[in-house]
């Protein structure tokens, strides 16, 4: 059991991802700009924290890069439904910080096998 | 540089003559002075008739060669005030000539002997140089070459007062016309006549000799012989009649023999100058000819009747066996566009010729194939007395052509990928929502419908996929994200070529156990394999050989993973080895080889940092060898290729883009490298931060903006406020073309590597600081 928060644009991935990862026994908080994820980092704890790196306004790697200075060892999961952007070069070098990358497309299954495995 | 000398040079040209004029003015004002002052003021005879019994020059004849002298220095003067007394004292000179020699004859007549008065011959050479500098400075239309004419008289007169000097000045003096001429007033009146020729040196005798062209060379080089050799023939003939060496008789018949010898040479020498010249001009046609042979544009020099064709090599080329006339008249063009025919008025040629405009038009060659041909033409500049020859340019610009057409088409390619990419982007969010959804429900109640649900999540997980094959369309390089159990998809690829193999041939196959990790996408290295084994089966096939063997081995080396795949086929030579792996060339085009499946493997390869290498000996057999580097290793090409990234540290950036494929990444990334960024999505946001938040270090802006405004638009705005700031432009993946932005600025292409943009970014700032950036005058 893990406490996670998500921060994420589309309020129905938001919804779903928040109802999936209750169902699978964790406690998840759900924002939906990258400025409310920094307020509920500072006020809550939380085990891990997911963030959608295409957000409106951008800013998603200078949070990634924002929250890994702030909470040094708080596992960073970026997802994205622009899968192709991964690839891109400089993706790759904005997102080092992360510790884990996961397409939007993930089951249920396989984000709790990355909970899991970045809280252990 | 060209215009300037061209209008530097007729003053030049003018200069000289001018210089000559004023020097032998002022001579004659110098002898018209000495001839008073030493002459006839301190009696020196030199000065007043050279010789004891010669005519003296009377101070008469000397103040009017001062006063048209004088008349005529100020006539080369600058001001017009001067100019005009300067013709006042030309008028006037001849008046007071007549009054001295109308006194000087009443006073002293001719029959009297006395020789110190003004001679008839010395009025009549001022009146001559009167009229002939009033006629040089004042007709321009009529009788413009009167001066020539009176000139060329006076000279004559003066110099038959020279010679009758040399010669016999007993004789002269029969010629009541020339009795009294003095020796000084003959040199005089020469000067005086030569003045008048050279005050109008781009007319007749004077042009000729100061001429810089072949003709005034040989005028210059001929016309001191022409002059002084006659005279010191005829000086020759009379002294050796008087010491009686020949006889009179004889003197005449020997002085017109040497003076035909003499003149027979200078014409000879004039012939034969002339025919080097035309020699050299032949020679410089031909070599023009073979220079514009060289070009590539076909060109056709029409002379001025239209008649006379020169064309080069490549024109001849594109005509065939037509004639050169007929082809610019009659040869079949067509509308680029729409293919139609373009005849009578609308014919290139005729319109390029007429009207000087650069046409476009589309031309089948001799061998059938469709030509998009430029045509232009131009007119040379008359030079001397040619009329201006047309000269009609046609470029061959079917590439380019064909290449902009490329270019339009792969851009909206690229537009519908931008769109796909957006559209999958939404689909894998949408199919994420579902996957999620359908997930909590079947763990919370597992009874629930679990078929239907397992339907919708392979629907969702195809979905899933195909968005990401779409994804992956959009950018060029997949490379790095995937990564792939080498052994297993393998091993399932050997399961499905092995169908393919005949029986009678042996397919032996050695993979290691323990799974090896690869980045790489499992289909490019299955097609990898499927493709080398059938290449080896086909080998084999064709020679129809029973008994081959496809030996495949796998071997994990340190931090390799090699595949080699041989054959005891027919093998290749050398030649055709060289080529084996070159898109589109095939051995089996016959048989369906598309002759890129050897390419894509060598493709493949090189991409993930590996190598794919063939070996073959004729008869014997060919090896193909395929590495590639395990995951975690470092012989990764890719990674090399990428130079890293430099810090941006203490640089402000101003990024102004509406991508919505990036959305602000490229910001972010920026400040992460210690960049201070401010965002803009449109020209007039970037406006407004430069004046409020400016001035900055770099403008990093995409070349296509959305809104009213281009990039390169909002970098002139932005350089009218913030002279001197560094621009860089960004520009989509397939790079729409760019003509030359107005303000200079280094361009980017996306995809764009981070190393790459970090070192653009300094470059851009640094050639600014150095102050050498192009643009700034």
């Amino acid at each position: 059991m893990a406490k996670i928060l998500i921060a994420d644009d589309d309020r129905d991935y938001l919804s779903a991802f928040c109802t999936g990862m209750e169902v699978m026994g964790h406690i998840v908080d759900g924002v939906r700009t990258g400025k409310d994820a920094k307020v509920f980092l500072r006020t809550g704890t939380y085990d891990i924290v997911f963030l959608d790196v295409v957000m409106p306004g951008g800013g998603a790697i200078s949070l990634v890069h924002e929250v890994a200075s702030e909470f040094p060892g708080l596992p960073i999961v970026v997802i994205s439904g622009r899968t192709e952007l991964f690839d891109t070069p400089v993706f790759r070098e904005g997102l080092r910080m992360a510790s884990a990358r996961l397409r939007k497309t993930a089951t249920l299954q396989q984000i709790h096998k990355v909970v899991v495995s970045s809280i252990v | 540089m060209t215009t300037r000398t061209d209008r530097n040079r007729p003053a030049n040209r003018n200069a000289m003559p001018r210089n000559w004029a004023r020097f032998a003015s002022i001579l004659v004002v110098a002898i018209a002075l000495l001839n008073l002052g030493l002459g006839w003021g301190a009696g020196l005879n030199f000065f007043t008739r050279m010789m004891p019994s010669l005519p003296a020059m009377v101070p008469g004849t000397a103040v009017c060669a001062a006063l048209l002298a004088s008349g005529q220095i100020l006539r080369l003067s600058e001001s017009s005030l001067s100019r005009r007394s300067g013709t006042a004292l030309i008028i006037v000179t001849p008046i007071f000539a007549f009054v001295q020699y109308w006194f000087g004859a009443i006073s002293n007549p001719v029959s009297a002997g006395a020789t110190d008065r003004m001679s008839t011959a010395t009025f009549a050479g001022f009146l001559i140089v009167a009229v002939g500098q009033c006629a040089a400075d004042y007709l321009r239309e009529w009788g413009r070459n009167l001066h020539v004419v009176l000139a060329g008289t006076g000279c004559f007169l003066a110099l038959i007062g020279v010679s009758g000097y040399i010669i016999n000045v007993g004789e002269l003096e029969q010629y009541t016309v020339f009795r009294g001429l003095s020796l000084l007033t003959a040199v005089v009146l020469f000067l005086l006549n030569a003045v008048v020729l050279l005050s109008r040196p781009e007319h007749g005798i004077a042009a000729l000799m100061m001429s810089d062209k072949p003709g005034g060379e040989m005028a210059r080089r001929f016309m001191p012989a022409a002059i002084i050799l006659p005279v010191v023939l005829c000086l020759i003939a009379d002294w050796t009649t008087d010491i009686g060496w020949i006889t009179s008789n004889v003197r005449l018949s020997a002085l017109a023999l040497v003076l035909v010898a003499l003149s027979s040479v200078f014409v000879l020498r004039m012939a034969g100058a002339l025919d080097d010249r035309a020699l050299l001009t032949d020679q410089a046609n031909l070599r023009l000819r073979d220079i514009l042979s060289g070009l590539d544009v076909a060109i056709f020099v029409i002379e001025p009747d239209g008649h006379g064709l020169t064309l080069n090599k490549r024109a001849e080329a594109m005509i065939g066996p037509k004639k050169p006339e007929h082809w610019l008249k009659q040869s079949a063009f067509h509308a680029v566009q729409d293919r139609r025919p373009l005849h009578g008025a609308e014919h290139p040629v005729q319109q390029v010729l007429d009207h000087g405009r650069e046409i476009f038009a589309g031309w089948i060659d001799l061998d059938g194939a469709e030509k998009v041909l430029r045509l232009a033409a131009f007119e040379t500049g008359r030079t001397g007395g040619r009329t201006n020859l047309r000269v009609l340019a046609i470029y061959d610009v079917t590439e380019p052509w064909l290449l902009r057409e490329n270019m339009a088409r792969s851009e909206r390619l690229e537009a519908v990928g931008q769109l796909a990419s957006g559209v999958a982007h939404e689909m894998s969010n949408i199919f994420g929502v579902i996957k999620l959804s359908v997930g909590s429900v079947e763990l919370s109640d597992p009874t629930v419908a679990p078929t239907q649900f397992r339907a919708i999540m392979n629907a969702c997980r195809r979905g899933g996929a195909l968005a990401d094959r779409m994804q992956k369309l959009t950018i060029e390089d997949a490379s790095g994200g995937e990564t792939t159990e080498a052994i297993s998809a393998l091993s399932a690829a050997i399961e499905l070529v092995r169908k393919a193999v005949p029986s009678d041939i042996e397919f032996d196959v050695d993979l290691p156990s323990a799974p090896l990790t690869i980045d790489c996408d499992p289909i490019d290295l299955e097609m990898a394999v499927v493709n080398l084994v059938l290449n080896a089966r086909n080998a084999m096939v064709e020679i129809g050989k029973s008994e081959g063997t496809i030996r495949l081995r796998v071997a994990q080396e340190p931090e390799w993973l090699t595949l080699s795949v041989s054959d005891n086929g027919p093998g290749m030579d050398a030649e055709l080895l060289k080529r084996i792996t070159e898109p589109f060339f095939t051995t089996r085009r016959a048989t369906g080889g598309t002759g890129l499946g050897l390419a894509i493997i060598d493709t493949f390869a090189r991409r993930h940092g590996g190598m794919f290498q063939i070996t073959s000996t004729p008869n014997i057999g060919t090896l193909a060898k395929l590495r590639l580097p395990l995951r975690g290793s470092s012989g990764s090409a890719a990674q090399e290729d990428m130079p890293s990234a430099v810090t941006l540290a203490g640089l402000k950036i101003l990024v102004v883009e509406d991508d919505l494929q990036f959305k602000g990444v490229l910001g972010d990334t920026l400040t992460t490298l210690g960049a201070t960024v401010d965002r803009a999505e449109s020209a007039d946001s970037a406006m407004s931060l430069i004046r409020s938040a400016g001035p900055f270090d770099v403008l990093l802006t995409d070349y296509q903006l959305v809104g009213p405004e281009d990039g390169h638009e909002l970098a002139k705005r932005a350089i009218a406020y913030q002279p001197r700031l560094p621009v860089v432009y960004l520009t989509g993946m397939s790079g729409v073309q760019i003509d030359e932005p107005p303000i200079p600025g280094l361009i980017l292409r996306k995809p764009v590597h981070l190393g790459l943009l970090t070192h653009t970014i300094r470059l851009a700032f640094d050639t600014q600081l150095a102050g050498t950036r192009g643009g700034d005058a």
